[in-house]
């Protein structure tokens, strides 16, 4: 198969899996898109919104879209990690023998999704970060892999701060995009009702399986960025370092601590994505600059200044792009002279 | 060029473009700055005559044909010109990564899909400007040096000052100043002294009171006068450092100054000035008779001790007091010239050591150790200090013989160049009396250490040696 018969192959189970979704979830395209660039990419996504937006139904949705297996696990403060990871149990052999076994946890699956995350304890948290970065666990001194393609969407409930544990930065940065899920419009609230409330069975096909996916993302690394598209990235993510000399005023005001390389990684990862999905064979400063917010947004950290003067996470990356956007154009003006 | 024929027809006309739009930008800017230099040119028409215009408008031309031939000259990079045609085409970055990755070895599979693509968004293409049109600020302010141009060519030619101004100030600054530095001046600026003017009566106060202090101690021995010495710490090292241009003042030794008198402080040269002050009164209406009658008789008094001009002096007293000023000030001016006259001597003589004691001392035939007329007139000036007939010999043996006098041992602790002074003697009625030589002997011991550390460059050790012996009375 020709590399354009790929890319066509890629649009066109893109665009299936997202009609797929859009049967059950009414509006949120933002949010699919955001999903299934960072599926396809090889991220994980956190979804953050208040509850009842639909945050659960569209992953499982979308593990139902994909032949793929799917674990949920309600994160709650007793939450252990051996109940995530799974733990070595003895069972009787046909023998009457007796022997350690390992019963596998329900990370052990294509798609977890990681219900309120926040309201577990850090260290059954942390027992996410290995598998989410190394697609492979440790019990008992044993590493496992996990299966391929591994994606975990967790979600978190961004106004009942009583009894949750907020997630640590290191954590956070495990994310590939922090996706924060809206109130719906009057239409979509429309439509939901309709959907949801009367007699009508909505069937979800599975369009994609694990090796298609994986097939996908080596595609995906092969598209051209030209290089001041990829020093358009970096730009952006150095402007959320206030040490950095380019840093804007508001960088430097209120934030302790920018983004990671992995901020970069994401942004250009999810670009090729979303290059792809727009039809073309090149990244675009355009895609960028969509990105740039669920890429960064979580990787800011901000210091007390921001944290007293409530400065959304959202507001300041738009500020970021505006500086750094302002300094391309003024390049290219002095190119015209 | 990538050998698609469709985005290398696309570069060519960007760069085209390009290359004409900064003509353009290049043109309106060489217009305002030409124009403003047109400006300049037509302002100096009373100089340049009828060749201000033609001068003008040359300027205007080859500013405008130069700017606007430099920018349509620059080099314009191809992946320069992709960018704006991506920009204005709407292409997404297209162009620019085709033309980037076309250049590249090492391509990935998705180049030639890329390049295929481009090509073909390309076809559909309209043509139109790849650089946006922008109004330039200089356009926008052309028309007012323009018409200032036009203005000053049809207004009468500006008057040019008759002198500049830098001379004016310089004038005015000597002419506000009214003398020149004098090497004292020189000196205390070089040493970083606070040299401004002083309260006359305080200076004469200090001067009564140092005239006092001289005749306790040996009649040719150098003197510190300021006794702020005793209480800090004696600091050669910042001498030694920041010794060269004083070094270099040893060398002038014909402008050093009488380091046994105050030439600035001096009651003669106190009432040189004052007299001059007066003398320099516009009219006989504006002429201060209590003023003048006080100048007189400060002439008379220091007349009758060590001149010849009391006479004079007492003459424009008798004048004065019969109503007459212009004999008045006539006296005066008699009086003042053999005053001067007097001080010209004294600083001619240029002996560093002694001055114009030793030179009077000369005059009068006396030796040294003798005593000397102003010796007896300070006697009668300072009650404190103890007139004794008997030679007072060298210094450091009088400093030991007796115990109403003070001397300062320094020693030296450390590495920092710090004297711990010790005071020896009783600190009787008379005062605290520190006496230079023994401030002398330290700075001595630590010019010799100096030296001997080589922080004195080596061209200079003898003329440094021989400044403190000449301070030292041998």
């Amino acid at each position: 198969m020709s590399r354009e018969a790929r890319v066509e192959a890629f649009i066109s189970a893109y665009s299936a899996l997202r009609s797929e979704i859009e049967k059950v979830i009414v509006g949120h395209g933002e949010i699919i898109s955001g999903v299934l660039t960072a599926m396809f990419a090889g991220g994980h996504v956190l979804l953050e919104g208040v509850p009842g937006l639909g945050k659960t139904l569209l992953v499982r949705t979308l593990a139902e879209s994909l032949h793929l297996t799917f674990s949920r696990v309600q994160f709650t403060p007793d939450l252990m990690p051996a109940d995530i990871l799974g733990t070595n149990v003895i069972v009787d052999d046909d023998g009457g023998r007796r022997h350690f076994q390992f019963q596998p946890g329900p990370i052990f699956a294509h798609i977890v999704l990681a219900d309120e995350v926040n309201r577990a304890t850090p260290k059954t948290q942390s027992a996410l970060l290995e598998g989410m970065q190394e697609h492979s666990v440790t019990v008992a001194g044993t590493s496992r892999a996990l299966p391929r393609p591994f994606f975990v969407l967790a979600t978190q409930n961004p106004i009942e701060m009583e009894g949750t544990y907020p997630l640590p930065e290191a954590q956070l940065d495990r994310f590939f995009f922090k996706l924060r899920v809206r109130y719906p419009t009057m239409q979509e609230l429309n439509a939901i009702i309709d959907r949801t409330t009367q007699v009508q069975t909505v069937s979800v096909e599975r369009v994609m399986d694990g090796a298609t996916v994986l097939g996908f993302r080596d595609l995906i690394r092969e598209v051209p960025m030209a290089t001041h598209v990829r020093d358009f990235a970096s730009r952006i993510v150095m402007a959320t370092h206030p040490q950095w000399d380019g840093a804007p005023e508001a960088t430097r005001r209120y934030v302790r601590y920018g983004a990671s390389p992995r901020a970069a990684q994401a942004l250009v990862l999810g670009a090729n994505v979303r290059a792809l999905t727009e039809g073309r064979y090149n990244v675009s400063m355009e895609d960028i600059r969509v990105l740039a917010a669920p890429a960064l947004r979580h990787r800011i950290i901000l210091n007390f200044a921001g944290e007293s003067e409530g400065i959304d996470g959202d507001a300041l990356v738009a500020r970021v792009m505006d500086n750094v956007e302002g300094a391309t154009v003024r390049s290219l003006e002095r190119v015209a002279g | 060029m990538t050998g698609q024929p469709a985005i290398d027809r696309v570069l060519r006309r960007a760069g085209r473009e390009i290359r004409a739009r900064r003509a353009a930008r290049g043109a309106w800017r060489g217009a305002f700055w030409g124009a403003v230099a047109g400006v300049a040119a037509v302002a100096a028409k009373e100089w340049l005559g009828d060749d201000a215009v033609v001068l003008a408008l040359a300027l205007f031309g080859s500013a405008i044909a130069i700017v606007a031939a430099v920018g349509a000259c620059r080099r314009v990079a191809p992946l320069e010109s992709a960018r704006l045609a991506d920009c204005a085409y709407g292409l997404n970055d297209r162009l620019a990564t085709t033309l980037e990755w076309v250049s590249r070895r090492e391509r990935t599979p998705l180049t030639e899909a890329l390049i295929r693509d481009t090509a073909e968004q390309l076809e559909g293409v309209r043509a139109r400007a790849v650089v946006p049109r922008t109004s330039l600020r200089e356009a926008r302010l052309l028309p007012i040096p323009v018409l200032a141009a036009l203005a000053l060519v049809l207004a009468p030619p500006l008057t040019q000052p008759r002198t500049w101004f830098g001379e004016g100030f310089a004038s005015e600054a000597r002419a506000r100043e009214g003398r020149s530095i004098s090497p004292l001046e020189e000196l205390a600026r070089l040493l970083g002294a606070d040299f401004r003017p002083k309260d006359p009566f305080a200076a004469r106060d200090g001067a009564d009171r140092r005239e006092a202090q001289k005749g306790t101690t040996a009649a040719e021995s150098a003197e510190f006068k300021d006794r702020s010495l005793s209480k800090r710490a004696s600091d050669f090292a910042s001498f030694v450092n920041k010794g060269d241009d004083r070094l270099r003042l040893l060398e002038r030794t014909d402008r050093l100054p009488d380091l046994q008198s105050d030439f600035a402080t001096s009651k003669y040269r106190l009432l040189l000035r004052k007299a001059q002050e007066l003398s320099s009164a516009k009219g006989p209406n504006q002429l201060s008779t209590a003023k003048l009658g006080q100048i007189l008789r400060e002439m008379e008094r220091l007349g009758r001790r060590s001149g010849d001009w009391a006479d004079d002096a007492r003459e424009g007293l008798e004048a004065l007091e019969e109503g007459q000023t212009e004999e008045a000030m006539e006296a005066m001016q008699s009086a003042l010239g053999k005053l001067r006259d007097r001080e010209e001597r004294q600083r001619s003589s240029r002996l560093l050591r002694g001055g114009r004691d030793r030179q009077q001392d000369q005059q009068d035939g006396r030796g040294q150790g003798g005593r000397t007329r102003n010796d007896e007139d300070r006697a009668g000036s300072y009650s404190l200090a103890q007139s004794r007939g008997a030679d007072k010999g060298k210094p450091s043996a009088r400093l030991r013989s007796t115990p109403y006098d003070a001397g300062v041992e320094g020693q030296r602790r450390g590495r920092m160049p710090a004297l711990d002074t010790q005071m020896t003697g009783r600190p009787g009625g008379a005062g605290l009396q520190l006496h230079a030589l023994g401030e002398i002997g330290q700075y001595r011991r630590m010019m010799e250490d100096a030296i001997a550390r080589e922080q004195v460059p080596r061209a200079y050790h003898d003329q440094v040696r021989d400044y403190f012996k000449s301070l030292h009375n041998e």
